[in-house]
This record gives structure tokens, C-alpha cells and sequence, in this order.
């Protein structure tokens, strides 16, 4: 661990301070703050879904202030380039009077990266972003250029506008962390954000972490220890989540498209782990694991067209394979009763 | 080092596995025990002698070890332990991780604070045991299921209660039984379980063939024929104790005679008639074989059966026969039949030791009826083949080619109607599907497609 680090116990505390700022400028939205801040410590990505006007552009702005790093946002449209994201050589003059070409870098090129609507962009452009997430790096003229670390994209698009788009197809989807689904405040919270945004000039957060105490909280996060049962538990899970499997429950077989990968099971331990830090633990329960279910696999599970007419919800499907999960794993029923008295 | 943490794991694995087997050892002895009691009980209706409860016990021990082992197979390892105990104190999984930590040597930067988190918290686990209620539960259900199985066991048994009340149900057979005790050695008497044929010897011991017509006839309960071979027995006796050597063996011939003899006298005083008799509820039925009469169609049937000549050399002749029946026939005849003198008897089932009345047999019989229900088909252009039966209410629809699709005409129904109100439902799904991009483009047409020829047979 680099000496300039703060020690973990300090980074820990450095993040609930990060969320009690992010709390002070959005209102509700807790969950998705949260997930957010998860997926940072996992170096993962997200991708929110959620009609314009809910704050997702306020969370990731507020974040990256907060988290002290550097914030890009790029508005997807049909005609946006891939050089218009990752960036681009260019003529220029060099030193005396030779001119020369340089690297111009894109906004992709930041610590947090704000993919806005980022379906209405060709699946070009979308792919040149879609890469830099997985590698981490921009490779222009056979030059590669590393990203910047911590490097988080959060993407949104839009549910209910599906014309002129180019739906994320599976193979990228998966390549998200996370997938939130941001909701609409409740009305004690849209009064609240009445009460702030219409009157004078709101506050701004501060900022209360360093880029190193974040990369020491990513490393962190892979030290949280995960117990054998709960490994066996995402497993089981995941597998639980395809239809061709026969010990798959039955809802999964019949409306399931395809179900979760490996990539989705390291995502559900990475970021139950994540969510144990947050929390101040080192260890990784079971809770932790349930709290990231959805977010994780809702994603990498996608319903056929008998599930889309039934109106099946992927969340229920997801449901099902974790309880069926936690019935493979209960204990025998001599031992499963207990005296209410030793319950902690 | 950690030992204190490992000892606590260890410690409740035991405690753990031990409820479990324990648990699995009570589930299958009760199951055992039930499954045992009938068994011994079948075994002992078969008339297999088998010593009951020896037998009962070992399948039910050998229950209760099976379930054990099959539980000491599959019991739980330490790290089951660790999840029990982290789930009953809501360690969130921090003994589990401990575990999982030492496992691996404490390689980890955050193992040893892990293992030193847990260590605080088992002196509180260590505490923690399985509920009894579980295990008390099954035990009730076990001890219940023995209790079922020995009375099943013991009510099966020679001595048990079954058997008395049979032979206090049985009616005339009862009567002998208890007439035979008084007369007889005592042990056929005392038992109810010795042979007919012990029964028999006892009173023929010197000649076989006597003893074996007697056991006959006490099994065929013909007890007119017994109480006559007594007769002549008693008879034989008179010439038996006059050529007797000896003061001892004339007074152990006059024992036999006497016992004989009250014998014989015990079967006329209670026997009864030939037609209403018992034997110890065991059944002793011989019915006489007969013609089976023909009834006109659809009218009546009559069955009569002729009775058949059952005898055994040098004693009284029976036919036995049953009466006609008519099973459905309204006018289903009886025949008497000539040549029957005395009609013989059927005896009960043993349990309840009723029985019939004999009756003469029957002729031939003949009955006339009604009418059978008329049947018939025809075809329908719009229905398609019909075909009926009266009486029946069977009627087999095959589609025309001229019906549109989706409609399948019934009788008197206009079937396309529930169909039309199911159209728009399953047709809003589909849009839905499609506003949501499920379904994939090259299927959108056909997808619309369908829908608008269901709505045009519908409107149709």
C-alpha cells in the first residue's frame, strides 16, 4: 500500500463521508448512490435506465466532485464518431516550425465518464467506448493510450424512446457491472428537491476523497474475504439463471432466454465484497450478496418472447434461481429450528 | 493457535451431527415400526409362524440404523457449522470467513483481523445448540408409530384379541369350539391355534385313515359327518375296552371313549342344523358347481346353478347347490332341483364366522326382457360425421374442411365466441412485446400479420 494512502479504516470513513455530501445534494436516490459508489470500488461500470429528469447526470457529476476526480460527459447521438470519443490525431506544430501529428485525447479520457443515451449512438461508436471500458486503454494509429485510474463509465438510456436507436447488443450489456434502474422520488422527496432547485443557487459538494484513496479502496475490495458457502450460493445462483439447465427453476426454463455467465458471478461476489467495505466489513455476508442481485444479473438475463407477453419481470426469474439457491443450501431440518432465545 | 475457535467449530459439528442422526434414526424407526407391524401382521395371516415380536423389534432397530447411517453420511463438516452458527447469531458470516481464513493460512491482508473478530464471538456461539423440538417432535412420532406397530403385532398374534373376538363372532363354530373344550384334551379348546387335524387325531390316534376323514370334515364343516364318525367310534370302543388286557389300558380306552363320546354328544346339542353351522370362523365353503342360464337380450338374465353330490364313503350323501340369479333380468327364474335332497352349507369368512343358509339347487332358468336402446350415425354437411348413440350421450364431431380456423363447431354452441374475447388480450401482449423491442424485427410482421387474420375470422 503506497505510504500516502490513507490506511483503510480511513478510506472507509472517507466514503461514508463521500455519501453523507452526495445525500446532501441529491435527494432519495440512496440505492442508486450506493450502487454507484460499489461499482467504483469494483472498477466497474454502470448502466442506468430511466426516463430523462431524474437526476442520473446531477448523481454522476455530484460523484465525481465529491470523489475529487476528473468528470466527462458525452451526449450520444446518431452522427457521434468514434474519434469523438476515445479522440483523435491531429496536424500540429510541433517544436520550431515542423508540423507533426499528435494525439488529441477524447473525452473518454476522464476518471468518471457520463455516457448520456448511449444507444442513439451507431454501434461503432458505441463499440470504441464499449472496448475502452473492457481495456482500459485507446489504441489510436496502433498507439495504445492508458485511461486514466480510477476509470468508471456510467451510461444511461432511455426506456420509452426505442426509435433511431441501436439497442447495447448482449455481448456489451454484459460488459456493465450494473445495471439501475432509477425510479421517479417519492413525494416527500420531489418536495425536497422542489424546496432546493427553485430556490437561489444551490450548494455544491465538496470534496472529501483523492483518486489514491479510491484506487486503495478498489484494491481493498478484492481483500474483503467471501465464505465458501457464499461463493457456492453465487454459483448456484447464476447457473440458476439458464434455461437450459434442468435443475434450473421452472419459470427460468420456460421464459428465459439465455441466463447469466461466469462474468456474471464475478460480478455478484466483487460487488457484494464492495458492498461489505462500504459497509465497514471485511467480509462479505450474505446480505451483501442479495443487495447486489438484481443490479448485477438483470442484464445478463434476458426473457424470450413468451416471458416479454406473460409480462414475466427478469426479476422475478432472478428471484426464483436465488431462492431456489438458498433451498439447496438450507440445513437439514433437524437443526433448522432454534430457540428464538439464541437469536441474536 | 485459534484453537479456542476451532474447538468452538468442532464442537458444534458434533452437536449438529448428533441432532441429526438422532432425528434421521426417529424418522425411519417410525417408519420402520409401521411398515414392521404390518408385515409381522400380513406373515401372520398367511399362517407363517414367525416369532412377532422378535421379528417386529429387529426391523425396527434396523430402521432406526439405517436412517443413523444414512444421516452419519451426508452429516456436516465445519464450515456447515460455521454458517449454522453465523446464521443463529447474525454474524454475517464472520465465523464462515474466519474459517475460510485460516483454511488458507491467514495469506490475506485482512485474515487476521477476520480470525480476531470471530474469536470474540465464540464464546457466545459456543453456547448455541439445535433446538430440542424438532428432535422431541420425532421422538413423539416415533414412540406413536411403535406403539401402532406392536398392537398391530400383538392383536395379529394366536393369543391376540382378533382371534378371540372371531371365535366369540362366530356363532355355531363358537358354540362347538366351546363344546369341544369340554370334551376334548383342552388344548384345541385352550388355543384356537391347533390344527384341525391335531384336533382329529385326538380322537383317532390308531387309525389314520378315521383321523384324516375326520379332519375333513371338521375343515369342510360337515359336522354331521364327524359326530357320526364319533358314533361309530364310540361304537368300536365297546369291543376295544372288552378285548383289553389289563386294568390300565381298559381304563385309558374308557378315558377316549368317554372323551368321545361327550364329543359327539357336544356336536348334536350345539351344532344345530347342518345349514347354519361354523367352525371356528373358518371358512369351509363348498359350493356346488352349475349351469348358467341365458336371459333374452337386454331383458332379463337368469342364472341357476345345479348342485353336485359331495360325499365320502359310507357316510350320508349331500348335494349342495345355490340358487338362480338373474343379475339385471327383471324376470330372472328359479329351478328347484329335483334330485336335491338336503341342501349342504357355506360357511363364513373366519372373522365374523356367519353363515349362509343352504339351499336346493336350481334348474336351468329363462327370462324374456325389454328393449335395447336403439343406435345409429349420419353425417352433417356443416357438422360434419355424427355419430350417436342413445342412451349414451356420445357424440364424435370431426371438423369439415369448410370450418375457418380456430373454429371447432359443437352442437347447439357458437364456439367461436370465447375464442373473440381472448383475441384482443393476446394481441395487446404481442404489441406490447414488439413496443418493448422484444420481439425480433424479421418476426414483427408475422407476428402482425397473425393477429390481423385471427381478428378477420373473428369478425367473420
Amino acid at each position: 500500500m503506497n505510504s500516502e494512502e490513507m490506511p483503510i479504516a480511513a478510506c472507509i470513513d472517507g466514503m461514508a463521508k463521500a455519501r453523507e455530501e452526495i445525500a446532501r445534494i441529491i435527494v432519495g436516490q440512496d440505492e442508486v448512490i450506493d450502487l454507484a459508489l460499489v461499482a467504483l470500488l469494483c472498477e466497474g461500470h454502470v448502466l442506468f435506465e430511466g426516463v430523462p429528469g431524474l437526476g442520473k447526470t446531477l448523481i454522476v457529476r455530484t460523484l465525481a466532485d465529491t470523489l475529487m476526480m476528473r468528470f466527462s460527459r458525452i451526449q450520444f447521438t446518431p452522427d457521434l464518431m468514434p474519434s469523438d470519443v476515445v479522440g483523435a490525431t491531429m496536424i500540429a506544430q510541433g517544436e520550431g516550425s515542423d508540423l507533426g501529428l499528435r494525439f488529441e485525447p477524447g473525452p473518454v479520457f476522464a476518471n468518471i465518464v457520463l455516457a448520456d443515451e448511449i444507444n442513439r449512438a451507431s454501434p461503432k461508436t458505441q463499440s470504441s467506448l464499449l472496448q475502452a471500458m473492457q481495456e482500459r486503454t485507446v489504441t489510436v494509429r496502433g498507439r495504445s493510450y492508458p485511461l486514466p485510474r480510477p476509470f468508471l463509465v456510467l451510461a444511461t438510456q432511455n426506456p420509452l424512446e426505442m426509435e433511431g436507436t441501436y439497442p447495447l447488443p448482449e455481448a456489451q450489456v454484459d460488459r456493465f457491472l450494473f445495471k439501475i434502474l432509477v425510479g421517479h422520488p417519492s413525494q416527500a422527496e420531489l418536495v425536497r428537491i422542489l424546496e432546493r432547485t427553485s430556490g437561489p443557487a444551490g450548494t455544491e459538494a465538496g470534496g472529501v476523497m483523492r483518486e489514491a484513496d479510491i484506487l486503495a479502496l478498489q484494491r481493498a475490495a478484492r481483500e474483503v474475504v467471501a465464505a465458501p458457502a457464499l461463493l457456492e450460493t453465487a454459483a448456484r445462483i447464476v447457473l440458476g439463471t439458464q434455461p437450459e439447465r434442468a435443475e434450473s427453476p421452472e419459470r427460468v426454463r420456460r421464459f428465459a432466454r439465455y441466463g447469466a455467465g461466469p462474468r456474471g458471478a464475478q460480478a455478484l461476489v466483487l460487488a457484494a465484497k464492495a458492498r461489505a467495505l462500504l459497509d465497514g466489513r471485511l467480509n462479505a455476508a450474505m446480505a451483501d450478496l442479495e443487495s447486489v442481485l438484481e443490479p448485477a444479473l438483470r442484464h445478463r438475463v434476458a426473457l424470450n418472447f413468451e416471458g416479454q407477453s406473460e409480462g414475466v419481470r427478469v426479476e422475478d426469474l432472478i428471484a426464483d434461481s436465488a431462492a431456489a439457491a438458498r433451498e439447496a443450501l438450507a440445513f437439514d431440518e433437524a437443526i433448522a429450528d432454534f430457540p428464538a432465545a439464541s437469536k441474536a | 493457535m485459534h484453537e479456542g475457535l476451532l474447538s468452538t467449530l468442532r464442537a458444534a459439528r458434533a452437536r449438529l451431527n448428533a441432532a441429526i442422526v438422532a432425528y434421521r434414526a426417529f424418522s425411519w424407526a417410525a417408519s420402520s415400526a409401521i411398515a414392521a407391524g404390518l408385515l409381522v401382521a400380513l406373515l401372520r395371516a398367511a399362517g407363517l409362524g414367525t416369532p412377532a415380536f422378535p421379528l417386529w423389534g429387529g426391523l425396527v432397530i434396523l430402521g432406526a440404523a439405517a436412517g443413523a447411517a444414512k444421516a452419519w453420511k451426508s452429516r456436516i463438516d465445519e464450515s456447515e457449522a460455521a454458517r449454522w452458527l453465523d446464521e443463529r447469531i447474525g454474524g454475517e458470516e464472520i465465523l464462515s470467513a474466519a474459517l475460510a481464513c485460516l483454511g488458507r493460512g491467514s495469506a490475506g491482508l485482512f485474515d487476521e483481523q477476520i480470525i480476531r473478530e470471530a474469536e470474540l464471538l465464540a464464546p457466545r456461539a459456543s453456547s448455541l445448540r439445535a433446538s430440542p423440538r424438532p428432535l422431541a417432535r420425532r421422538a413423539a412420532v416415533a414412540a406413536l408409530a411403535c406403539a401402532i406397530g406392536a398392537y398391530a403385532v400383538f392383536v395379529s398374534a394366536p393369543n391376540g384379541n382378533m382371534a378371540a373376538k372371531a371365535r366369540e363372532a362366530a356363532p355355531a363354530g363358537g358354540r362347538i369350539a366351546a363344546a369341544s373344550a369340554k370334551t376334548a384334551d383342552g388344548a384345541f379348546a385352550r388355543d384356537g391355534g391347533k390344527t384341525a387335524s391335531a384336533f382329529a387325531s385326538s380322537f383317532f390316534p390308531d387309525d389314520k385313515r378315521l383321523a384324516t376323514l375326520a379332519e375333513r370334515a371338521i375343515l369342510e364343516g360337515r359336522l354331521d359327518d364327524l359326530r357320526d364318525m364319533l358314533r361309530s367310534a364310540d361304537r368300536e370302543y365297546g369291543s376295544k375296552i372288552a378285548r383289553a388286557v389289563g386294568e390300565a389300558e381298559r381304563e385309558r380306552l374308557t378315558r377316549d371313549r368317554e372323551r368321545i363320546r361327550e364329543a359327539a354328544d357336544a356336536i348334536a346339542t350345539g351344532a344345530g342344523s347342518a345349514g347354519e353351522a361354523g367352525m371356528q370362523g373358518r371358512k369351509g365353503d363348498e359350493s356346488g358347481g352349475g349351469d348358467e342360464g341365458v336371459g333374452a337380450p337386454g331383458g332379463a338374465g337368469a342364472r341357476a346353478s345345479v348342485g353336485m353330490a359331495d360325499a365320502y364313503p359310507g357316510y350320508d350323501r349331500n348335494g349342495s347347490g345355490g340358487s338362480g340369479v338373474g343379475p339385471r333380468g327383471r324376470m330372472g327364474a328359479n329351478g328347484r332341483s329335483p334330485s336335491a335332497s338336503l341342501g349342504s352349507a357355506s360357511f363364513g369368512e373366519m372373522e365374523d364366522g356367519q353363515a349362509d343358509e343352504g339351499q336346493g339347487g336350481g334348474a336351468q332358468g329363462t327370462g324374456s326382457g325389454g328393449s335395447k336402446p336403439g343406435s345409429g350415425s349420419g353425417s352433417d354437411a356443416y357438422w360434419g360425421n355424427v355419430q350417436a348413440e342413445a342412451g349414451k350421450a356420445k357424440a364424435l364431431l370431426e371438423t369439415t374442411k369448410s370450418a375457418s380456423l380456430f373454429e371447432l363447431p359443437l352442437p347447439g354452441r357458437d364456439s367461436s365466441a370465447a375464442l373473440s374475447r381472448l383475441i384482443p388480450d393476446s394481441r395487446k401482449s404481442a404489441e406490447s412485446a414488439m413496443a418493448r423491442r422484444g420481439v425480433p424485427l424479421e418476426y414483427e410482421d408475422f407476428v402482425r400479420s397473425y393477429f390481423m387474420a385471427l381478428s378477420k375470422g373473428d369478425s367473420r
